[in-house]
């Protein structure tokens, strides 16, 4: 059996006595999320590289805390292992370009203390095409696509860009999405425009968008007026000890189908959400402990406003920074707040059309 | 030369490592930082200064 080996150095391909010798070998080495994977072999790795036009030693960049190069084959390997098909591909390249832009903070992602991982947001046609869930269950299991596009994205960033548990991965507890975390934005279900069309990119382009967050924070409100669910989630904006209440990086609200359908019944849309999030998510410094009123004027100063003598801390620099998509199923009264990293923005990049 | 938090060391020598700069010297500092008392930030910053001193004149330091 002939594996060709996915990081920087020897690009001979690694031979094997039989397809056990791999898995334990690449467990042993580190190249896995611990989990059993699918063998990259040689013909699985080319037909992987098939489903896009680009050339497989196209740099993408060099991706922290190793810094290594990082080509399209890099990522194909990855992505075998985590058992993508090969339509899936173009999604998670157009992944692991975003995650590579600056202003995307990788490298804090990957070596901090903060749970933080990354989640792809999937816009656009590929939704279907591809059968990416974003209804019921959207941030559990049950779909191949969601599931191992995230967990190629993960691979890259153990295998690539040595994100290793106590190197280059110093994260004190982790959250499950780091295993791999993968969404489709519920279009269908939305009143709104999407997630990719706000950003400027046409409602007929594939789009996935990467957010560097811990896991969804539930927010289960019963009501069915509107500003009760908005309350409900801006109090979920800041609670104490929460990254939003340090950081001024981007945070990404996910809106329920049935919180979705009374806030566009009650006449809001993304624009007011935004700024009824904006205004009403603050918390008053006054009721912060003194070293983390001292943290959010170090660190969030951007965001502190002053309101008859007193001051508040918003959850964004602006409104615009927080980012809605509709996702879930039809039923239950759910929203989440995924909360970011330090200075971590939403970056979005388009899907290659598939070859 | 850079600064390092205790907790961090691992992470720097590896990143120094893969960026062809093996044996880098650190000043290392303890870990947290981030919300200590001023006067502990302080005792930190002289008890570095040796370290700083000896990592810009000689080779990898341990505070």
């Amino acid at each position: 059996m002939t594996v060709r080996r996915q990081a920087a150095g020897s690009e001979a391909p690694l031979s094997f006595e039989d397809a056990r010798e791999v898995e334990e070998r690449f467990y042993d080495n580190r190249w896995t999320d611990g989990l059993p994977m699918v063998t990259p072999t040689v013909e699985r790795v080319e037909e992987m590289l098939k489903s896009v036009s680009r050339d497989a030693d196209e740099p993408l960049g060099r991706m922290p805390p190793r810094w290594r190069p990082t080509s399209v084959h890099h990522v194909a390997v990855n992505a075998v292992m985590a058992g993508c098909r090969p339509e899936y591909f173009p999604t998670v390249v157009a992944a692991i370009e975003a995650c590579l832009d600056d202003e995307f903070n990788l490298y804090g992602i990957q070596g901090t203390t903060n749970p933080a991982g990354v989640m792809v947001l999937v816009n656009g046609p590929a939704r279907h095409t591809l059968d990416v869930n974003s209804g019921f269950n959207v941030f559990g299991q049950g779909w191949r696509s969601n599931a191992t596009i995230g967990r190629a994205v993960r691979l890259c960033l153990i295998n690539i860009g040595g994100g290793l548990p106590e190197l280059g991965d110093m994260s004190t507890l982790g959250n499950p999405n780091k295993f791999g975390s993968c969404i489709a934005e519920n279009e269908e279900e939305s009143p709104w425009e999407p997630f990719h069309v706000e950003r400027g990119y046409d409602a007929d382009r594939s789009v996935v968008t990467v957010a560097g967050v811990t896991g969804p924070q539930n927010v289960c409100i019963m009501s069915q007026d509107a500003e009760a669910i908005l309350d409900g989630i801006a109090d979920s904006m800041m609670p104490a000890g929460s990254n939003l209440m340090m950081f001024t990086a981007e945070p990404l609200v996910a809106i329920g189908p049935v919180h979705a359908r009374h806030l566009a019944r009650d006449g809001f849309g993304k624009a007011q959400i935004r700024d009824y999030l904006w205004d009403r998510g603050t918390v008053e410094l006054a009721s912060l402990p003194a070293t983390d009123r001292k943290t959010v004027l170090r660190w969030k100063e951007p965001c502190v406003v002053v309101r008859d003598g007193r001051e508040y801390v918003r959850p964004a620099v602006d409104p615009s920074a927080i980012g809605i998509v509709v996702a879930g199923g039809r039923s239950g009264p759910h929203s989440a707040v995924l909360q970011p990293f330090n200075a971590t923005q939403l970056v979005s990049r388009p899907v290659e059309d598939p070859a | 030369m850079t600064f390092v938090a205790d907790a961090f060391r691992p992470l720097a020598e590896y990143e120094s490592e893969a960026l062809g700069l093996e044996g880098l010297p650190l000043a290392i500092i303890e870990y947290p930082i981030g919300g200590v008392p001023e006067e502990v930030a302080a005792e930190r910053a002289k008890g570095a200064f040796g370290s700083i001193v000896a990592g810009l004149t000689a080779g990898q330091v341990r505070s």
